[in-house]
């Protein structure tokens, strides 16, 4: 049986903020963290490029009504996250954001992204808390909390943080090549989980989660699992290696599901939304991220251009399971 | 204890390097063989799309002497990193031991950075045939970046210590500019980490081990361990990290320091000392030590000016005075068990030619030696140093059989053998023997001079091996 998720539009538009040069276009990511009044989700954006054409990138925050998920409340006055010193893992972005609570404080995993000459990145996992309700995170230290390793070894990105049983797990994509695609490298990245008892010293698992399925160089990313019915359901995007700016290539979302989290099962037909024939997410959908307000499961995802306009919402009808 | 200056003994200039190699020869390592001392080095190539530097790895074998140069390398002895990876753009430099019948290599490999210049991480490389060639058991690192480790973990040294992967390597604190019109320069300290099975490590994460001399802004490098009558010896480079490169008052010099629990470090830069001798190829910097054992003596491995692109050069221990701390040995008969017979023939292996356990499984054998042979054994601090194994129980021949004679590393040149050698030869006599005999190979003329010094004298020879006996009915010591 398909999941039935029901669009119900873009929800925020990072054109429409004013007063914020660093969040000038883009709202990747999104990642909630809910409280009484509001849905906040972070998300990551950029400021215009540099002369060069060259991207940093920030995360942020906007709050959303928790009675009117379309009714926005507030937009974070300043990044969440610092830019990295010189030669620091998380010197040209903080991209993406997961958070969880822990105890009186917020913890966010991110990843940091530096600039090689070989290829035009490098990416690894940092960590970082916040004791002001999630306005404002303190980087637990200037290096990555998780990073490379004889069999990932390089693009450790897209962090999503969980805690099920007393356990941490950390899913994450890790580059296995670069890939000359029309002369200019292009990653492919593949699913991966570690785990944790405090969050801060992680094991690796140490294995590919999801099969790939549309070809072996398939780039999965954006890995985000939401526990219901008895099992794990995970939500997550995917994309050919090349050619992936455009409709036909770019990214779709899959689904897998589990139920001891390390053997999954994908099933892609099952998961229920996909791109529409017009507006905003007509091209590419990705960054699918699944959240619970007050009985009502919805999915936030991106559109057209990976967020370069913002994320909708999808509302589910029936359940998870 | 100072260092003798012997000179250089290898300029890359004057070799056809593999991988169009031209200059520098950099870090030297040493790998042990029975006849010869290979030693592994850093050379460059030039990169033509952008006239920057790659470091590849080479060796030079040299006769033990370490003189006399038997070959150099003819074709890649490992392969750069793909693209992307940490390891792309150069390895320098890589540390090589002995794992089983593998050779492990540790490389710093380096990737290049678009605001500072590069980052680098440690990869390990397997080799399966005897050093030539290595293979990298993984794209990736096995020690990089950490939390508080931000950048530039690299110059892996790594040794066996009681069954525990130890590796000391340097970890960078970060990057500033001298001025705001100059590039960044890093500022790297010694760290360490332990290993079950030198491929997952666990850092003593950001943990300084070597106290600064010239401040905070001081670099250090490239640590090497030795253990030497009973205490580790850790020696290392360390520099000013502004205005190093040509400034000869600011540049590399070689720091020591010393440790009896592997945890504190005294730092004791001038013993033992490396004089700087004006108008010399090392006057201007002396930097990448490589400290080992060969045939008795320790040696110095080094770099000299514009590090090392004129190669590597060598110095030798020398004594003032006889070692006294940590240098207390007890001698003793039949004490030890079959574990620690098995330990300390384990840590010699390599110091028989040719090598015990390619002759025999060790564990047996010193099973065997347990049961059957009497022992004359030298301790210090419970570890088995020294060892002479008899088989006396041949009463009908009155022959007895000399087995093993070996010296752990870092304890040869105190006379533990000759006085091992005196009790074995004393108890054989006051058993009533009338003959002790023994087998060497042919080459280990070291060890046939000290029999010889013991009476024995030279019978015939088998292929390698040479069969030496001492008649006790006319010995006369």
């Amino acid at each position: 049986m398909t999941f039935n998720w029901r669009k119900l539009g873009k929800v925020f538009s990072p054109q429409t903020v004013a007063g914020r040069p660093w969040l000038k276009e883009f709202a990747q990511a999104p990642a909630t963290l809910l409280f009484d009044d509001v849905v906040r989700v972070y998300f990551s954006c950029r400021p215009p490029p540099d002369a060069a054409g060259q991207y940093v990138s920030y995360s942020a925050y906007v709050d959303l009504d928790r009675r009117d998920l379309f009714s926005v409340k507030h937009v974070s006055d300043q990044p969440i996250l610092s830019l990295g010193g010189i030669g620091e893992f998380d010197e040209f972005g903080t991209y993406p954001v997961s958070v969880i609570r822990a105890g009186d404080e917020v913890r966010a995993y991110y990843a940091g992204w530096t600039r090689c000459e070989s290829v035009p990145f490098n990416v690894a996992i940092g960590a970082a808390t916040s004791r002001d309700g999630g306005r404002s995170f303190v980087k637990l230290g200037p290096g990555p909390i998780l990073s490379y390793s004889p069999d990932e070894p390089f693009v450790l990105s897209g962090p999503k943080v969980r805690r099920f049983n007393d356990t941490w797990y950390l899913w994450y994509i890790a580059g296995r090549k670069w890939k000359m695609v029309e002369g200019r490298p292009e990653p492919v990245y593949k699913i991966r989980m570690a785990t944790s008892e405090d969050g801060l010293t992680w094991r690796k698992v140490n294995r590919d989660l999801i099969e790939s399925r549309i070809e072996a160089d398939e780039a999965q990313a954006s890995p985000d699992v939401y526990h219901a019915g008895g099992r794990y359901h995970m939500f997550f995007a995917y994309r050919y290696s090349s050619g992936f700016r455009g409709r036909e290539h770019g990214y779709r979302i899959g689904y897998a599901s589990s139920v001891n989290l390390i053997d999954w099962h994908r099933d892609d037909d099952k998961c229920g939304i996909g791109v529409s024939e017009e507006g905003w997410d007509s091209e590419m959908v990705s960054y699918p991220h699944v959240f619970d307000v007050d009985g009502t499961i919805y999915m936030a995802y991106l559109g057209n251009q990976v967020g370069r306009h913002g994320f909708g919402l999808a509302v589910l009808d029936g359940a998870l399971e | 204890m100072r260092w003798r200056k012997l000179g250089r003994i290898f300029d890359p200039t004057q070799h056809a390097l593999p991988n169009r190699c031209v200059q520098f020869a950099q870090s030297p390592q040493v790998l042990s063989f029975g006849d010869k001392i290979r030693v592994y080095f850093s050379t460059r190539a030039l990169d033509e799309r952008n006239g920057k530097f790659i470091s590849h790895i080479a060796f030079a074998d040299f006769e033990r002497n370490l003189r006399d140069l038997i070959r150099v390398s003819e074709k890649t002895v490992i392969s750069l990193g793909k693209l992307g990876c940490f390891d792309e753009h150069g390895i320098f430099p890589m540390n090589v031991l002995r794992h089983g019948d593998a050779v492990y290599g540790y490389t710093c490999g380096w990737s290049r950075r678009v605001s500072v210049s590069v980052e680098t991480s440690i990869g390990l490389a397997i080799s399966r045939d005897q050093g030539e060639t290595f293979e990298r058991v993984g794209d990736g690192p096995v020690l990089s970046a950490s939390l508080r480790e931000p950048c530039l973990v690299g110059d892996g040294f790594v040794k066996v210590i009681g069954g525990l992967f130890h590796m000391w390597y340097i970890f960078g604190t970060g990057w500033t500019k001298a001025s705001s019109d100059s590039p960044p320069d890093r500022t790297y300290k010694i760290g360490h980490a332990i290993s079950k099975d030198g491929i997952a490590w666990d850092k003593e994460e950001a943990r300084q081990i070597i106290a600064d001399r010239l401040g905070t802004t001081e670099s250090q490098a490239l640590p090497t361990v030795i253990e030497l009558w009973g205490r580790h010896h850790m020696f290392f480079c360390y520099r000013e990290s502004f205005d190093f490169r040509t400034n000869r008052n600011r540049g590399y010099r070689i720091g020591h320091a010393f440790s009896d629990d592997l945890r504190n470090w005294t730092r004791d830069d001038d013993n033992p000392r490396l004089e700087v001798t004006p108008g010399e190829w090392d006057s201007d910097m002396q930097c990448y030590p490589h400290v080992f054992q060969c045939d008795g003596e320790i040696y110095l491995l080094y770099n000299g000016n514009e590090f090392g692109r004129y190669g590597f050069g060598v110095a030798i221990l020398e004594m003032e005075q006889e070692p006294t701390r940590g240098a207390t040995v007890v001698y003793g008969i039949n004490a030890a068990a079959a574990g620690q017979i098995a330990a300390h023939l384990q840590s010699c292996d390599t110091r028989f030619v040719p090598a015990l356990s390619t002759r025999v499984d060790i564990g047996a054998y010193a099973q065997k030696i347990g049961a059957l042979a009497v022992r004359f054994e030298a301790w210090s601090d419970g570890v088995l140093v020294g060892l002479v194994a008899v088989y006396a129980n041949d009463p009908a021949s009155r022959i007895a059989f000399i087995t093993s004679v070996s010296v752990q590393d870092g304890w040869t040149g105190l006379g533990i053998a000759t006085r091992l050698m005196r009790d074995c030869v004393g108890h054989a006599k006051r058993q009533g023997f009338r003959k002790i005999s023994l087998e060497v190979a042919v080459d280990e003329r070291r060890a046939i001079r000290l029999y010889e010094r013991h009476g024995f004298s030279r019978g015939e020879i088998n292929g390698a091996v040479l069969n030496m006996h001492l008649d006790l009915q006319e010995a006369t010591h």
